[in-house]
């Protein structure tokens, strides 16, 4: 086909006919100004912990949440295969759930249109999937079921669910993760497959969360100490974040320590502004807490543990009002500054 | 690069000299950083990396610089290694510092400003740059989970001022996993062997979680800026979700959270409250150009406002999908935001 057809032709479909008319006159804003303006609002908070928006949803639930990777078919053909996992990561005996679904997939151009075979969601497809260790190579070929029974929890809601449960032999070294690859194929009953791909950490930590915490106030910042238990030195990362007893997210905050084996107490400090701007003196709630081993990569993820402590009370003038200063994003704005074109 | 400072330091003073135009102090210095690669040419030979930003006689990098007035630095990196890689991440982070201190690249372009005397450099970043970037800008501080990890990210952090990502695959790329998910036949076959194989820069492009790269980073340190193209690659694009730019979908290009094969669009997709990072991202624009085009400026095409973009309409911000431009590539628009 003409190459110029081609590109008139994608062109009415990814912009499509009701696209607003040419604006009069439009103008870029001042990249430099506005990325000033932003550094120097960051700059009131440390990069070891950031202020939460006002209904923005807890940051460290949000990169724990497991996504979908969707795939149509072949052309683009509709329905697509939808595929996730239970969680992020699983350590050996733990059994991950892994789901599938046949989703309604619009098509994107006129070729998907013409070789659509009237393939549906519907359909009584049947799911395999096969899992695959980016070192061990296949550990299992497993079937995805859609009839109630365990795992799958209701029988024909076009949700299909398979299970996995992690074997000892395939462990990673302590410390250490590894990448499993979920390939799923569905096929429907004129042998037309689909395929998509998703996966999960099989994660090995070399330290575990105790589930003892405390906090207190220091230098108008609340710490909150998690206690961990190390069974191989390595390099830690702790990351949490505290709500009101709402639930709302305020704070989250961040750290890293190199940790010899034995039980220890890491500082996980929430800085003090967060909390005057939000207004909310009381109670927290450590929403959500994780401790991970880097050091490689994948790094060997923790469980997310969920509603882990609630401090004690504090008053609002017992943290800092006083913004952090970050002087390298200060810097930074002072040199957009003088950049800035208008 | 596989260059000796010293040898550097020569080409850079002779071409200084012989053949550079005046670089206005007062702009910023641009750091180019080139897509994944299918092999390790343009991390063994400079040339393959600068031409990497050019088609025919389209040049990203003259037209980006407003013909070389801006000076400019062109990072050659291993892009078939992981994004995390220290052929990856680890050398484009050495490079950066090298542009910084003023120091010439492979083919002897430096940076009219070192950062010691109040230089400014904006990193420009294509397709998988921009997820070598979000790796580490989102690493650069010892409470990062890969502080440092294999170069100085936090002097890279320090130093350079922002970071523009064009077509970047911030979430990776539906694309990869077409090419890593044993895909059937047809189209996305046609789009498997663009990307070629499953190699191992492809499979750390997948769009599952274990191999993303805001699973194992911080949100960026410095801003990340965020086009992309809308105009299909015929069949390949069938392949993604929503508008795309033949390799990566918008979900990716513009760093949203939640499931990235989401099915955005110009109107729709997402703003900057809504991205992978806590903070960090930000919305500028979209043009009709795809994968290629929008590294080498070979398709002066329409541009539209995203939700939270950069363009004004009488003092406002523009409706998304609003058409700003009708005949304007990235490069061009580069250019005008400096």
């Amino acid at each position: 086909m003409n190459n110029k057809i081609l590109k008139t032709l994608t062109a009415l479909i990814s912009t499509g006919l009701m696209a607003p008319a040419f604006a009069a006159d439009p103008q870029t804003a001042d990249l430099a100004e506005r990325a000033a303006r932003d550094y120097r609002e960051q700059a009131r908070y440390p990069a070891w912990s950031q202020a939460v928006a006002l209904g923005a949803p807890d940051p460290v639930q949000a990169e724990r949440t497991p996504s979908r990777q969707t795939l149509p078919g072949p052309n683009g053909a509709s329905p697509a295969l939808s595929v996730w996992s239970s969680d992020l990561r699983a350590e050996s005996g733990d059994t991950i759930t892994l789901y599938a679904e046949m989703v309604e997939k619009k098509p994107k151009d006129t070729l998907a249109i013409m070789l659509s075979s009237g393939a549906d969601e519907n359909d009584a497809w049947t799911l395999t999937g096969e899992l695959v260790g980016h070192n061990s190579g296949t550990l299992a070929e497993i079937d995805y079921r859609d009839d109630g029974k365990s795992p799958d929890e209701v029988a024909g809601d076009g949700v299909y669910t398979g299970s996995y449960t992690l074997p000892g032999e395939h462990r990673p070294e302590m410390g250490k993760a590894e990448n499993i690859a979920v390939r799923v194929t569905a096929e429907n009953p004129q042998a037309e497959p689909r395929h998509a791909v998703g996966g999960f950490l099989y994660s090995h930590p070399a330290a575990a969360l105790t589930g003892r915490f405390r906090d207190s106030e220091v230098d108008g910042n609340l710490v909150l100490q998690a206690e961990v238990a190390v069974f191989k030195a390595a390099r830690f990362h702790l990351q949490g974040t505290l709500a009101a007893p709402s639930g709302q997210s305020i704070a989250t905050a961040k750290t890293s320590e190199t940790l010899e084996p034995d039980t220890h107490w890491i500082d996980l400090p929430f800085y003090g502004l967060a909390f005057h701007e939000r207004g909310l003196p009381g109670v927290y709630q450590l929403n959500t807490v994780t401790l991970s081993t880097t050091g490689s990569i994948p790094n060997a993820l923790g469980p997310l543990m969920h509603n882990a402590h609630n401090t004690r009370a504090y008053g609002l003038s017992q943290f800092s009002s006083q913004p952090f200063g970050r002087k390298n994003l200060l810097e930074a704005a002072q040199r957009l500054e003088k950049q800035s074109q208008r | 690069m596989r260059f000796t400072f010293a040898l550097r330091g020569i080409v850079g003073l002779v071409v200084l000299l012989v053949t550079a135009p005046h670089a206005f102090a007062a702009d910023p210095c641009l750091i180019f950083v080139h897509g994944k690669q299918t092999n390790t040419g343009t991390f063994d030979n400079w040339s393959e990396a600068r031409n990497y930003w050019v088609k025919d006689d389209n040049d990203f990098i003259k037209t980006a610089t407003r013909n070389f007035q801006a000076s400019h630095y062109v990072i050659g990196y291993n892009g078939t290694r992981p994004y995390w890689d220290a052929g990856s991440a680890g050398e484009v982070a050495d490079e950066i510092v090298n542009a910084t201190q003023g120091n010439p690249d492979g083919g002897g372009n430096s940076c009219a400003t070192s950062h010691a005397d109040g230089g400014s450099f904006w990193v420009i970043a294509h397709s998988m740059g921009g997820t070598v970037m979000d790796f580490i800008l989102g690493n650069d501080d010892s409470s990062d989970p890969n502080y440092n990890f294999n170069g100085p990210y936090d002097t890279v952090a320090d130093r350079i001022t922002l970071a523009i990502t064009t077509g970047g695959a911030h979430r990776g790329s539906e694309g990869a996993d077409a090419a890593c998910g044993e895909s059937g036949s047809g189209s996305c076959d046609f789009l498997a062997s663009f990307i070629q194989d499953c190699d191992e820069a492809t499979s750390w492009l997948r769009s599952a979680d274990d191999v993303q790269v805001r699973t194992f980073s911080s949100a960026p340190a410095k801003n990340v800026y965020l086009t992309g193209g809308y105009e299909a690659i015929f069949g390949a694009s069938a392949c993604l979700s929503g508008e795309d730019d033949g390799i990566v979908q918008y979900g990716s290009i513009f760093a949203c959270d939640g499931d990235a094969s989401i099915s955005y669009d110009n109107g729709d997709v997402c703003g900057n409250s809504f991205k992978q990072e806590q903070s960090g991202f930000f919305n500028l624009d979209a043009a009709h150009e795809n994968h290629s085009d929008e590294r080498d400026a070979s398709d002066s095409d329409t541009r539209r406002q995203v939700p939270d973009g950069i363009w004004t309409c009488d003092g406002s911000p523009c409706a998304p999908n609003t058409q700003v431009e009708s005949s304007m590539t990235t490069a061009e628009f580069i250019s005008i935001l400096y």
